[in-house]
């Protein structure tokens, strides 16, 4: 996690659809206005990268993620990181109406001491309780609460 | 021990009882105990420390009901365990709780007779009270918007140092960032109470005058982690914090407040990332925000393990 508000929207289109990426902090300084610009169909937002979100920056995810809503954009949540999860487990409104197609899962190895996030299989609503730790072959342990954690795949509602 | 003092315990789980009562003699002049509410001895009590899921209730209504009863009594410590975020929203919000201890495992003396202390002297500032002297403590002073990322990384840098690991680290930053926001844009008032920069944009800087320095401590002892924030104003109100917490708590559509400035959601966040949330209040004054995470065992730990919440008001230093 970077610990400062620096965050980074990129925007990219191609036919009818839009690549956003979202990195770093989001926070009171992110601004979402390249990504709201008339044009696509489609809009899928990247966020393997967000590693904090405060409390004023999730109102303006709220606000970007309903006027997509707003102007009959279909909206994909892809790559949504361990932070991005547990806001949306925390405002139910994070999420609105997106769907969500892949969402990483923190898993920590005892042995060695490692803690990384891994990507789950598309459409996944749990995560395996063990994977193998990529820095020493050990056991990794999923290091949340499953019913919790997956809460807000379950909570849509009106943003 | 305060003298004259008089404690009540209510708890149906007599063990804990036990175990409380032991805390208590060390903190109050005359203790009594009972398992149920319709035992409790005639008189008004200094302090009522009760435990919910000792009472064996059935539902949020009866738990509501049941606080209303003590509140008569004395001022009220509430052990709560597991206990569902409705339940907690209706006793912060309606009947303006504003102490509760997790109950979760053994009792936490030392956290135990450091709550009931405060609720009974008007000594509460300091998150010295809540770590052994051999804590490892860090102090950082602030007055612009502009030195918050610098904090942020020094909070950052300050728990991967004590061995946390990442996520516990994250936690105290955003705990942080939400006491730092609350302390240089919602605490400053002018001399008529009004809020100086409530309204502005946080993207707008802001600086304090020399005079108004806000002071960041932070605290390790290997079990938990801390962040105290002293304002210099004290303009934060008791309803403020208890309201904006079961708003939030209740996780309705109106949880997201849409005005530009509002504390409401900040308050949310440090709860939410932390094991214990204290507010000190001195109206006025100074307005302390104490977070501490307890880093014992893994996240998965930390996410399950009930919360504790204490608002302390006092008139002197
Ligand atoms: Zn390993």
């Amino acid at each position: 996690m970077t610990s400062s508000t620096a965050s980074q929207v990129t925007v990219s289109d191609e036919g009818e659809g839009r690549l956003v990426t979202v990195r770093g902090a989001i926070t009171e300084a992110t601004d979402f206005t390249a990504a709201l610009s008339a044009g696509p169909k489609r809009v899928t937002v990247e966020l393997s990268g967000v590693d904090r979100v405060n409390s004023f920056g999730v109102r303006g995810w709220i606000r970007f993620v309903k006027a997509l809503s707003d102007a009959g954009v279909a909206c994909t949540l892809d790559g949504v990181s361990v932070a991005m999860v547990r806001q949306m487990n925390m405002i139910p409104q994070a999420r609105g109406g997106a769907a969500v197609r892949t969402i990483y899962a923190p898993y920590y190895c005892e042995q060695c001491d490692d803690e990384r996030a891994l990507t789950l299989a598309a459409g996944a609503t749990s995560a395996p309780e063990q994977a193998t730790c990529p820095s020493c072959g050990g056991v990794m342990e999923f290091d949340d609460v499953q019913a919790t954690y997956f809460a807000f795949l379950g909570e849509q509602r009106a943003s | 021990m305060t003298s004259g003092a008089r404690a009540l315990i209510v708890d149906r789980d007599e063990t804990h009882a036990r175990a409380v009562t032991e805390v208590l003699a060390r903190a109050v002049h005359e203790v009594e105990s009972v398992t149920e509410l319709a035992r409790v001895p005639a008189g008004e009590f200094d302090l009522v420390v009760a435990s919910f899921d000792g009472l064996g209730l059935e539902g949020t209504a009866a738990l509501l009901q049941r606080f209303r009863e003590l509140r008569s009594r004395g001022r009220v410590l509430l052990f709560i365990g597991a206990v569902d975020r409705g339940a907690l929203a209706g006793l912060f919000g309606e009947h303006g709780l504003s102490n509760v201890l997790a109950r979760s495992g053994d009792l936490d003396a030392a956290d135990l007779l450091v709550t009931v202390q405060k609720i009974l002297r008007g000594d509460v500032f300091g998150i010295d009270k809540y770590f052994p002297a051999t804590a490892r403590t860090h102090r950082m002073e602030v007055r612009a918007s502009t030195e918050r990322d610098g904090l942020l990384e020094a909070t950052r840098a300050f728990a991967l140092a004590a061995g946390a690991q990442g996520r516990f680290a994250d936690l105290l930053c955003n705990a942080c960032d939400e006491m730092l926001t609350n302390a240089l844009y919602n605490a400053p008032v002018d001399r008529d109470g009004k809020p100086r920069y409530a309204h502005l944009s946080r993207v707008n800087p802001v600086t304090l005058e020399p005079t108004e320095t806000v002071v960041v401590t932070l605290a390790s002892d290997g079990q938990e982690m801390g962040i105290s924030v002293v304002d210099p104003f004290g303009s934060l109100k008791v309803p403020t914090i208890t309201q904006y917490l079961a708003k939030c708590l209740r996780r309705g559509s109106d949880l997201v407040d849409e005005k530009e400035g509002g504390a409401g959601l900040g308050l949310y966040y440090v709860f939410e990332a932390v094991s214990h949330f204290v507010v000190n209040l001195q109206a006025g004054a100074r307005t302390e925000m104490i977070g501490i995470v307890d880093v014992r065992g893994r996240y998965k730990d930390f996410v399950q393990r009930a919360k504790s919440f204490n608002v302390f008001v006092t008139s002197s230093a």
